[in-house]
């Protein structure tokens, strides 16, 4: 065999060079798309940058959807400080960030990783396609980093973080579900920014002042509700309502709003997302070793990093910590190439449609056109349920001091430890459902919002550092109050 | 296809805007990590340590969530259970604890709830600075107005003017005998020159050529002979030169008082020790240099001693604080005394003392030091202040009134840093 291309002596730079080419024209044999990369090596003072900032550098950690710490428990428990860290960005050209003291064979992996299996991830998949541009985002993310760091040299940073702090509390109320996202464009969002602060400054007037308060608000006439309907994307109702915002905080919480809906997708395809990209470090791994382009050495400790990240511990574990998505969903896209080039007769009757089929156009199928709970619940086999003894169990309000299992990975439980599972990972239906229910705008401005409580549950207490939030950067009264699924009010508290 | 940035050169400077930033956001979490290392580490460590590795959890801010009520979950790792099985809760393992909004249930990474540790290193300057970050001394005043700065003078090169005084003897001569030897070889070239010649015509046999040119060498050589080099010219001459940088005028001293009598033993002179070895790094830290710093020890005498005979030694006797004093008193008079220059004072004691010399020192310091003092702070060693006052504690009380003065007790290293701190924090400005 020729010696390999890639070793561990080489200067870094050209390490990458060479191991991006090969993996591309690797992934590319398999059928890979992916956009341009954009690879940065950058050093542990940068990640600095990404603690640091308050404001939204593309690195900014807080958007934790958008990065994944690769193997960080492994590190830890060896005594290494510091985080063999990945952070990739859905953008064309699709950047991403090598921390340049990982070792060489973590180097290849994280490109494998990255720039090829999340890159062609976040340029496929259908979420990423409907919510999300990956061209504009780059420069809006500028755009946002830029306006905010402006904000905090003119206003003050603790100004701004108030504003940043409250938006990032509601995060997940910043988005119209039933809709889709109108095309990003800086010049518009500048354009639309500068027209609102003239509005203002034109509606301004002195003599508004001198109206006394009572006439001003109507002899009387009480108003019909307003908002008509419940308003649940919260985020855009305090931009456009809050009565006692400036402009310019205005635009934060439009800022934050509008990349919620850019992380949308992402929180939603987790489980498949780091499946992929650990399939794809396998595959091109192999690949790269199967060509001599790696050596035995490089190849073991390479696979050595690879198979740390799909610990999956047993809920009995001292240091569960839930599912490993990696490990989840490696496993499942695993075990559809396996049923797609060694079907047993249990897959034969359980996947007819993919057993014995072409393995590469099954994932790249089943990567285009699912997102994590409609993942699990077409793919999640009986072999990866035994494989994971998974079991599902019941937990009751009325009895604390036990759970109930109702399903094992036998015949009678198979489809009821999978449709558990898929519902488990439906974030969408574990976020609390809250909605704005009233906004007194011609009265004393209390905003009144409103829990659905379904099933018994209740508010977080540290839900309520977040309506101190809103309250502070409302001004006004707040109330939240409890709905339970009969209609009545069983909590009401005002922050 | 692919384009690589290589970000590793741009902002390698430590003191990049973003390390004061981070430095700045988490500055709670920091102060605390610091706090720690201060508190548990030796007096040494505190005073050579060097760089310092703090974990910083990025605390995700508090997000919307929901618990309990009714649910179903699905774990991995079944051993033995069957459908019907009940497993007990210990209220945590698996099943319960509250959902995140954007976590489901707990399982994987990512989302609201989750904690990235991050390690971060301080070099000692930081770690100092943010350990004394709400500290100063008080009341600390330009005592001088007007044109009376002090200069600071220092050596730096040469140049061709200057006063007598200031002439460099080894830099003149030096120049003068390079400028000496330089003309020499030039007129010796030129007679070397002719000699040749000379030597060439003669050989080619051209007597009257040969003799012209013998007359021309002689010319040359009276000519020299008349002209000697000079042997120092204006041209050598060099003067030393001198930088004058103003000193600022505000200036400070800060008395160190160790009580070493045999009534301190190890543990509380190691927290006196200990005070004043944060009180040292305060001031390095915040006013690098500009305070003087006098290290005074008294048992029944009182004697000043330089840093390191401070912290190091021991020694044993009596208590007579008024000694220390009064000793302070003498220097601040002679050395102090022109009233440009800020006072204060430290002193550290377990308030053993007896007799007299409680009220006389409470006395004296009244009359003679506190009207020339900004701030005199006193700290106590010992366990039982508070419960059961000792004499000097009790005599110091009176000092309070006087407006510039305080005083802490001081029973468990844990103390220490908060008693400094709450000594010298920062006023407020209204």
């Amino acid at each position: 065999m020729s010696s390999p291309i890639l070793t561990r002596d080489m200067d870094v730079m050209a390490f990458i060079e060479v191991a991006e080419r090969e993996s591309l024209k690797s992934g590319r044999k398999f059928g890979l798309d992916c956009y341009t990369n954009q690879i940065e090596l950058i050093t542990a003072e940068h990640m600095l940058d990404a603690f640091a900032s308050h404001a939204l550098p593309i690195m900014y950690p807080h958007w934790s959807f958008g990065k994944s710490f690769v193997r960080h428990e492994a590190d830890y428990r060896k005594g290494r400080s510091g985080l063999a860290y990945e952070v990739v960005i859905n953008s064309n050209p699709c950047i991403s960030y090598l921390m340049e003291n990982n070792t060489m064979p973590m180097q290849l992996m994280v490109i494998a990783h990255a720039c090829a299996g999340h890159n062609s991830f976040f340029k496929n998949n259908y979420m990423f396609k409907e919510w999300t541009e990956a061209d504009a985002i780059i420069e809006y993310l500028a755009f946002a980093k830029n306006y905010i760091l402006a904000c905090e040299e003119k206003h003050g940073r603790s100004k701004v973080e108030r504003i940043l702090d409250m938006s990032h509390a509601f995060m997940h109320y910043g988005v119209d579900k039933h809709k889709r996202p109108p095309k990003l464009s800086v010049t518009d969002e500048k354009a639309r920014a500068a027209e609102r602060a003239e509005a203002v400054r034109l509606q301004y007037n002195e003599l508004s002042r001198t109206i006394p308060k009572d006439a001003a608000a109507g002899a009387g006439d009480k108003e019909k509700n307003y908002p008509a309907e419940p308003e649940s994307n919260l985020l855009y109702f305090i931009e456009k309502n809050a009565p006692k915002l400036e402009v310019w905080e205005r635009e934060i919480v439009r800022i934050v709003r509008k990349l919620s809906q850019y992380f949308y997708p992402q929180g939603r395809t987790k489980i498949m997302n780091e499946g992929w990209a650990m399939i794809w470090e396998h595959i091109i791994g192999y690949d790269l070793y199967e060509q001599g382009i790696i050596d035995e050495g490089f190849m073991m400790d390479y696979l050595i990093q690879h198979t740390t990240g799909l610990i999956q511990r047993d809920f009995d574990h001292k240091y569960y910590n839930g599912f490993n998505p990696y490990a989840l969903g490696h496993a499942i896209f695993r075990d559809i190439r396996r049923m797609s080039e060694h079907p047993t007769d249990e897959d034969r009757e359980w996947f007819p449609e993919i057993a014995g089929r072409d393995w590469m156009q099954n994932l790249d199928f089943a990567m285009r056109n699912f997102k994590d709970a409609s993942f699990i619940q077409q793919y999640l086999s009986p072999k990866v349920i035994r494989d994971q003894k998974l079991f599902a169990i019941d937990i009751r309000e009325d009895d604390k001091s036990k759970v109930v299992v109702n399903a094992i990975h036998n015949d009678e439980g198979y489809r009821q430890v999978r449709r558990q599972l898929a519902e488990q990972q439906n974030i969408d239906a574990h976020i609390p459902d809250i909605q704005i229910r009233r906004y007194d705008r011609t009265g004393d401005r209390t905003l009144t919002l409103v829990y659905h409580s379904r099933r018994g549950k209740k508010l977080t207490p540290e839900s309520r550092k977040c309506f101190e939030k809103l309250k502070d950067v409302w001004g006004f009264g707040v109330v939240v109050e409890t709905l339970n699924e009969k209609g009545d009010v069983t909590d009401r508290y005002c922050p | 296809m692919a384009f690589l940035v290589d970000r590793r050169f741009t902002s390698k400077n430590k003191n990049a805007g973003n390390r004061q930033r981070f430095i700045e956001r988490y500055k709670g979490q920091l102060r605390k990590h610091v706090e720690d290392v201060a508190n548990k580490g030796t007096i040494k460590d505190n005073a050579t340590g060097g760089n310092v590795e703090v974990k910083i959890t990025d605390i995700a801010e508090p997000s919307i969530g929901q618990q309990g009520g009714d649910s179903e979950r699905v774990l991995p790792g079944n051993k033995k259970y069957v459908p019907g099985d009940k497993i007990p809760r210990e209220g945590g393992s698996g099943g319960s604890g509250g959902e995140g909004s954007g976590d489901g249930q707990g399982d994987g990474e990512g989302g609201s709830g989750q904690l990235n540790e991050y390690s971060f290193v301080l070099s000692r300057d930081e770690f100092l600075a943010i350990l004394f970050d709400d500290m100063e001394l008080p009341r600390l005043m330009r005592r001088d107005s007007g044109d009376m700065a002090a200069v600071n003078v220092e050596l730096s090169g040469y140049a061709r003017n200057g006063s007598p005084s200031r002439l460099s003897v080894k830099k003149t001569v030096l120049n003068a005998i390079g400028r000496r030897k330089a003309v020499h070889a030039s007129r010796q070239a030129q007679i070397d020159d002719l000699v040749e010649a000379i030597e060439a015509v003669r050989a080619a046999g051209d007597g009257v050529e040969a003799l012209r040119l013998e007359t021309e060498l002689a010319e040359l050589k009276a000519r020299f002979a008349a002209h000697p080099v000079p042997g120092f010219e204006d041209h050598d001459v060099r003067y030393r030169n001198f930088d004058l940088t103003p000193e600022p005028i505000t200036k400070a001293v800060v008395f160190f008082l160790m009580d070493s009598s045999g009534s301190m033993d190890e543990g509380r002179v190691n927290l006196a020790k200990r005070f004043f070895s944060l009180l040292y790094h305060f001031l390095s830290v915040k006013y690098e240099g500009k305070v003087a710093q006098r290290f005074i020890s008294h048992t029944e005498t009182a004697e000043e001693v330089d840093e390191k005979t401070f912290f190091g030694s021991r020694e044993n006797g009596g208590t007579v604080v008024f000694s220390a004093l009064e000793l302070t008193e003498k220097i601040m008079r002679e050395d102090y005394g022109d009233g440009r220059t800020n006072v204060y004072i430290a002193q550290a004691s377990d308030g053993d003392s007896f007799g007299a010399d409680p009220q006389k020192s409470a006395k004296f310091a009244i009359e003679k030091l506190l009207p020339e003092t900004q701030y005199f702070a006193y700290v106590e060693t010992n366990e039982e202040t508070g419960e059961d006052d000792s004499n000097l504690w009790s005599a110091y009380e009176k000092m309070k009134d006087m407006g510039n003065f305080s005083m802490r007790p001081l029973r468990r290293k844990e103390d220490v840093l908060p008693a400094l701190r709450s000594l010298f924090a920062k006023e407020t400005k209204k």
